[in-house]
């Protein structure tokens, strides 16, 4: 729980939307600010703040499908 | 704070025959003044994105006594050439030249101040042999080149992984672009020296030697603390004797962000800290 919440706080401050997420909630293609730009914004940030590093092969459409989706790979990273 | 008659003067410095566009905001004559500034912008989309939180922190220092000088880098903002042009020692010798210029306007040390890849740009220009450097103020450093650079090939990656038939890499991408000079991504002709130049810099290989005291900003959302290789950046710098202060403040990373933002207590940070530097300065 504790991974999800930073996780959420984390997409809220990079897409700048205040709205509630949970895991269930869509990202790509559910959320308009959810573009390429906040795809590597994110993934920055998730480097940044959890010292993990995340390889070309690894980024995937599918990570980013969910809230859930996003924390089950970075709990697999740390 | 509406410091509007501080706007500054837009103007062209022509210089090895590149033309580059400058904003030179001046000093509020009201006040004694306190010195000049050069700003070092950031590389790309981020330069673009931060160009009004770099004018509105100008226009604040220049109502507390600095003259701020805001180029263009060849090849971006309204400065002549292409972005396919520029290469990082083209940059570092054109900002070489504003250095000089500013110091004669100013005649006195000049204060770098630099955002992101900038702050690179400002650490290699202290480190040089002619230059008098003793202030440097440093907005969200990067630190090290090649992960920057591959942090922008990803925009190009993630674009392909959205809406491409099929997903590029990162290892073919940078083979592409040794192959054929320059690179598209994010709408950026990037030109392969560029990458190799920017990706052999590393923040911590710098010797910013006359430089006395640096301000560090990190500015985010939710205050985090610094990260090891920043840490020991900042470690290996006060082991030189050299005065940091690492500051906080929470705010959006108006360089990334989706609409235009601003990160207002960054400027109010930031002018607070070189106007009491300025006095001490006066004092000692």
């Amino acid at each position: 729980m504790v991974l999800t919440n930073k996780i959420v706080v984390l997409l809220q401050d990079v897409l700048q939307i205040k709205q509630p997420l949970t895991e269930d909630s869509m990202l790509l293609g559910g959320i308009p600010e959810f573009d390429s730009m906040a795809v590597v914004s994110i993934l920055t940030e998730l480097e940044e703040s959890f010292g993990i590093m995340v390889d070309d092969d690894e980024i995937d459409a599918s990570i980013f499908e969910t809230v859930g989706a996003l924390v089950n790979f970075v709990e697999e990273k740390i | 704070m509406a410091v509007t008659f501080l706007s500054g003067t837009p103007f062209f410095i022509e210089h090895s025959s590149r033309r580059l566009f400058v904003l030179l905001v001046d000093a509020n004559l009201d006040v004694a003044f306190k010195g000049a500034i050069l700003h070092l912008p950031a590389f790309g989309e981020e330069m673009n994105k931060s160009r009004a939180m770099v004018v509105s922190q100008a226009r604040a220092l220049a109502h507390e006594g600095y003259t701020v000088l805001v180029p263009d880098y060849f090849g971006t903002g309204d400065s002549a050439g292409a972005f396919s042009e520029a290469s990082w020692d083209v940059w570092l010798e054109d900002m070489r030249y504003c250095l000089s210029w500013l110091q004669g306007q100013a005649q006195g040390a000049v204060t770098l101040w630099g955002l992101r890849l900038g702050t690179m740009m400002a650490l290699e220009l202290a480190s040089e042999a002619a230059t008098n450097i003793f202030t440097l103020v440093l907005w969200n450093p990067v630190l090290h080149g090649e992960q920057y650079m591959l942090q922008f090939l990803r925009f190009r990656l993630v674009n392909s992984m959205m809406y491409g038939e099929t997903k590029e890499k990162v290892v073919d991408l940078k083979e592409r672009l040794k192959r054929e000079n320059t690179l598209e991504v994010a709408g950026y002709e990037l030109p392969s020296v560029m990458f190799q130049e920017v990706a052999s810099r590393k923040a911590k290989t710098f010797e910013p030697k006359s430089v006395k005291q640096v301000l560090w900003m990190d500015v985010a959302p939710t205050i985090k603390s610094l990260s090891i290789p920043a840490q020991s950046l900042v470690d290996q710098w006060l082991a030189k004797g050299i005065d940091v202060d690492v500051a906080h403040v929470t705010g959006p990373q108006f360089w990334a962000t989706q609409e235009i933002s601003r990160a207002e207590e960054l400027i109010e940070a930031t002018t607070h800290w070189l106007k009491a530097a300025c006095s001490e300065d006066v004092e000692s």
